[in-house]
């Protein structure tokens, strides 16, 4: 469960907002804060940090700077910072993420892999190396 | 120079002492101007092109919201056709408040108002919306359960709930930033609750922001700027074109 407090800011400070009453099929790419509640099919992304609600329903890779999963997640899950996964998160999926922490009574099917330089400095150091 | 266009509705009665007053007052602070009646203009972007000859840069639309969305759409199609790209317009709201809702939300609540803002000549560049062929200024509204929606070409958007759906360039009770280069769109759907049967639905809000969009239902109806109704499909998108409003410091935006 989220705070009331840090919830409403996470809203206020939101580029995107998929709301509960909501089927989202695509592929969805963003720079700023997301939050989703509703469902998401395809593939999710973003620059920044998203938030999946304990009822949503994700069917797709999601990538971002940070998150805080509390929903189901069908797919991999690839985030450069830190992921938060509390109690009542689903995950059937890979995770690559720098730091982890998981709530008791989460639910993880996949392989975890932490500590790897994350996606972007990968990229990075590989055009750095090209050129 | 000022071009003051009057709606058909002004020449009603009970408006004729306002008026009146506004004509006065225009004189006493030295921004009158010439007046044209729309009830008596065929075409409105020739109309500007003949006064936009004479050096004319300033519009005022004296009426309400669907005086304003005539006059936008007019200007807008003007500018399309190379006519003259330095209008900047003003509003003179008339009539009942509740059909005023953009001059409100741009800091312009009645006549009197109006000609201090006028005089001050605060300006700001402002997005417009277009809907097929026409163009919006302030917002869109959808009312309906089974709305789909395509967004930027990469994503779709389906209502799982009834609700109603609003597309916002600025609105009067929402705040946003209608010079972003971009729409926002809202969704406010029904949330089901198990356990209550008084009050059983809450609101649910999502949010996007984005420049092109498809309708793709076929029975939903559309209002524009709170006044011309449209039927579904549609596409909507952020127009390439921005205008120049006369805006109060009591504005409902963000900038």
């Amino acid at each position: 469960m989220f705070k009331n407090n840090e919830a409403e800011e996470t809203k206020k400070s939101a580029e995107t907002i998929i709301g509960s009453g909501l089927k989202v099929k695509g592929n969805f790419q963003g720079k700023g804060n997301i939050i989703v509640e509703g469902e998401v099919v395809g593939s999710l992304k973003t620059d920044n940090y998203i938030l999946i609600g304990d009822k949503a329903k994700i069917t797709a890779n999601i990538e971002a700077q940070t998150s805080r999963i509390g929903g189901v997640v069908e797919g991999n899950v690839t985030i450069d910072g830190h992921l938060e996964i509390t109690a009542s998160a689903k995950i059937n999926g890979n995770i690559q993420c720098s730091s982890l922490s998981v709530e008791k009574g989460a639910l993880l099917n996949g392989k975890c892999s932490m500590g790897q330089p994350a996606k972007k400095e990968v990229k990075q150091k590989e055009n750095q190396g090209q050129s | 120079m000022y071009l003051y266009i009057y709606d058909a509705f002004v020449n009603k009665k009970k408006h004729l002492k306002t008026i009146t007053n506004i004509e006065k007052r225009l004189t006493d602070i030295g921004i009158n101007g010439k007046i044209l009646k729309l009830k008596e203009i065929k075409n409105i972007p020739y109309e500007l092109q003949k006064k936009a000859e004479t050096g004319l840069k300033n519009v005022v639309v004296v009426g309400d919201d669907s005086t304003v969305h005539k006059v936008i759409n007019s200007i807008a199609i003007a500018k399309t056709k190379n006519i003259n790209q330095g209008f900047t317009l003003g509003i003179i709201p008339l009539g009942e408040k509740n059909n005023n809702k953009m001059s409100s939300t741009l800091g312009v609540n009645d006549w009197e108002g109006a000609c201090e803002i006028l005089l001050a000549r605060r300006t700001l560049k402002i997005n417009i919306g277009q809907i097929n062929n026409s163009y919006f200024l302030s917002e869109i509204k959808i009312e309906n359960p089974n709305e789909y929606l395509e967004i930027n070409k990469e994503y779709s958007v389906k209502l799982k709930r009834s609700g109603t759906i609003r597309i916002i360039n600025f609105s009067y009770d929402i705040k946003t930033n209608p010079t972003n280069n971009s729409l926002d769109l809202y969704i406010f759907s029904k949330n089901k609750h198990l356990f209550s049967f008084a009050s059983s639905f809450e609101t649910n809000k999502s949010y996007f922001e984005f420049k092109k969009l498809n309708t793709h239902n076929k029975k939903a109806k559309l209002l524009i700027d709170n006044c011309v109704q449209l039927a579904t499909p549609a596409h909507i998108t952020l127009s390439s074109q921005k205008l120049s409003f006369i805006v109060g410091k009591n504005r409902n935006l963000t900038v």
